[in-house]
């Protein structure tokens, strides 16, 4: 089973000095997918709840648990997807509700644990600082706390995103970025599966979107080999990237 | 007759295992393309057709050099090479508009899913909403 995620959180007030004020007086939307995440998803929106972002929508991928129903009961807005499309699509379906929901900013995050709240104050401080479009949060730049298959996945995925006209980035299958409500709007995702995170840096070359990178923390868990992001799935990834090139 | 038994067997034992399976294998067919057509499934040019099909599959694998000498006279003798080949380049290409295909419909599958959830997360939320003005007014 796989799991990804997107959170989204919506407060809808003006957006200045980032860094000194606290994160409930930004309007930041953070959205989460989630696929079967019954075990992580309390923790994580806890985890947002800690740090001012109690606004959470968690677009529910068809999951045969019940994260839906710990998501809401944690005060999540759950849209529920009646069928799994996939990582992707539950990306554009959380995007789309965010910007509905009136965000200025929209954070995406995993719902497995494996991003933690505390960085989404970096990425919002970069986007805002550095007057950019979208900031990606790189979970490479201490690689030896990276498991191998994950740095092996992860090289291979950048070198294959950027040949196939993506942006060149650190770590291009991170689901931990920000972007502005206009980059939002204007990126165009056709993808459904976890080839959605190449198909957005081919959008920022298309689109001519300004970008960055901040340095994030991530928590591998040990099953995390098993479901998510692997080798297997990435040369199925890398297939479904050549559809998109073609179709 | 009693002479050609004999022959008979010659040829019967001469017969590899693909020339018994083949033939038994389009006999299924054939007799599963007339129960369809029995069950109005498949219309008579239809009939004709696939039993045609089948029957060619059948006499092919039975008599290959008979095959041969009959594909000469229709003239593909040195060409038969072409045919395959451009055999190859059609299933390929039917192939590639298959998957084409499959992608957009794909991508239509999602859509639809995405507007369902954003319409009944707006029912949801509207009922909510409801909910909560009830509770509040006096008297409730």
């Amino acid at each position: 089973m796989h799991t990804y995620t997107m959170a989204v959180a919506v407060n809808n007030t003006c957006l200045s000095g980032v860094t000194a004020m606290p994160a409930g007086a930004l309007g930041v939307v953070v959205a989460i997918g989630a696929l079967n995440e019954a075990e992580s998803i309390a923790a994580v929106l806890e985890d947002l709840t800690t740090h001012g972002y109690d606004r959470v929508v968690v677009c529910d991928d068809g999951s045969r648990d019940n994260t839906s129903e710990i998501a809401r009961s944690a005060g999540a807005i759950v849209p529920r997807h009646l069928l799994n499309r996939g990582a992707g699509a539950a990306s554009r379906t959380a995007v789309e509700i965010a910007l509905l929901l009136g965000a200025d900013i929209v954070v995406t995050m995993d719902a497995d644990g494996q991003h933690l709240a505390k960085d989404i104050r970096a990425l919002v401080g970069e986007l805002v600082s550095q007057n950019v479009d979208l900031v990606f949060g790189n979970r490479m730049h201490i690689p030896a706390r990276v498991p191998r298959v994950r740095r092996v996945y992860n090289r291979f995925a950048n070198l294959l995103t950027h040949a196939l006209g993506g942006i060149r980035l650190s770590d291009t299958q991170s689901g931990f970025r920000a972007y502005s409500a206009d980059a939002a709007r204007q990126i165009k995702l056709r993808s459904s599966g976890y080839e959605y995170c190449s198909e957005i840096a081919r959008e920022v070359r298309r689109q001519k979107l300004s970008y960055s990178q901040v340095p994030v923390e991530a928590v591998y868990h040990q099953f995390y080999g098993s479901r998510g992001q692997n080798l297997y799935n990435g040369f199925k990834t890398a297939w479904r990237l050549f559809m998109r090139l073609i179709n | 007759m009693a002479e050609r038994i004999p022959m008979l067997l010659d040829w019967l034992n001469s017969l590899l295992f693909y020339q018994f399976l083949t033939p038994l294998f389009s006999l299924v067919m054939m007799s599963m393309l007339v129960s369809r057509k029995l069950r109005h499934e498949v219309s008579t040019p239809g009939l004709l057709l696939g039993g045609a099909i089948w029957l060619g599959v059948a006499l092919v694998s039975l008599f290959p050099d008979r095959s041969m000498e009959a594909l000469s006279f229709l003239g593909i003798k040195e060409g038969i090479r072409v045919l395959i080949f451009f055999g190859f380049i059609v299933l390929s290409f039917t192939c590639y508009k298959l998957l084409l295909q499959v992608d957009r419909l794909e991508q239509e599958i999602t859509t639809l899913t995405r507007e369902f959830a954003k319409s009944e997360l707006k029912k949801s939320l509207a009922l909510e909403t409801k909910a909560d003005r009830a509770k509040d007014e006096p008297g409730s």
